[in-house]
């Protein structure tokens, strides 16, 4: 069943809609859809759990910096010069 | 009088209740785009004053977030313009619409390796994510890292959802073909 499956649906146009549902971009029902078809196919899935795991591992690996401690301070100040 | 007071007042409010709160997530986008801490710093600053200077255009309870990175996306356009005056720096208004013609072809989305990737550092990371060219090193961080949706980033990007789509899919296929280069290096085996 889940080669007849995999032969019979584009596993292209799948792929773009991964990119989507990662991002948060299909509506509940496409999103329904989409997970229905993705576990059936293992080359789909697998290619849906790489760019999962690609888009988790940026979210936690990109570095993120931190602002000075004074700097609300120092823009409640400004704003409140300007005001003046 | 009474009544110029109330207003300061709930303009202060607002301000510190929606908008102040985002002031971290501001700042690390500003330092990915200007790569110093002070210039970072002064982006932030510039950003937030426009940003009271004209409260009233802001509707209350609405995106705040988004509102404030669109701020700052423009003040940081405009102190590139200045900047792109001087020799050796990169005109922005060139890298807009840079091969975004075409709907993304997601046929060759790069299909880096789980392993290869998650076992890379920040640095290496952070360091490939800040060679991208900057408006898709800016769509990388404002979706993967701050979460904007794509109706969000097209209103701060000032681009169609369209351009959005393609923007993202080349900006995360060039960061995987420099993680991938770099793995290679690290003498990590290809398997495709």
């Amino acid at each position: 069943m889940k080669e007849k499956l995999h032969q019979n649906h584009a596993c292209d146009q799948i792929m773009s809609k991964v990119i989507l549902s990662l991002d948060g971009a299909l509506s509940p029902d496409e999103e329904k859809k989409f997970l229905e078809e993705i576990n059936q196919c293992s080359c789909c899935l697998g290619k849906y759990e790489i760019e999962k795991s690609f888009k988790e591992f940026l979210a936690q690996k990109v570095s993120k910096s931190c602002c000075f401690e004074t700097l609300a301070q120092s823009i409640k100040q400004k704003i409140k010069h300007n005001r003046n | 009088m009474i009544v110029t007071d109330e207003i300061k007042e709930r303009k202060d409010k607002m301000f510190e209740e929606e908008f102040l709160p985002h002031m971290k997530a501001l700042y690390n986008f500003a330092f990915h785009l200007t790569f110093d801490e002070e210039n970072a710093n002064d982006l932030v600053q510039e950003t937030y004053l426009k940003a009271y200077r004209f409260i009233d255009s802001y509707q209350k309870g609405t995106n705040s977030k988004a509102w404030l990175f669109k701020i700052l996306k423009n003040e940081f356009i405009n102190n590139y313009r200045k900047k792109s005056k001087q020799p050796n720096s990169v005109d922005f208004d060139s890298l807009l619409n840079y091969h975004e013609s075409d709907d993304p072809q997601y046929v060759g989305s790069l299909d880096l390796r789980q392993e290869i990737f998650q076992n890379m550092m920040g640095d290496e990371v952070t360091i490939a994510v800040n060679k991208l060219p900057v408006e898709f090193k800016t769509i990388i961080i404002l979706c993967d890292v701050e979460g904007f949706t794509y109706e969000e980033l097209s209103k701060i990007l000032d681009i169609p959802i369209g351009t959005v789509r393609s923007r993202l899919f080349r900006a995360r296929n060039m960061l995987k073909e420099y993680l991938r280069k770099y793995a290679l290096n690290l003498g990590y085996k290809e398997n495709r």
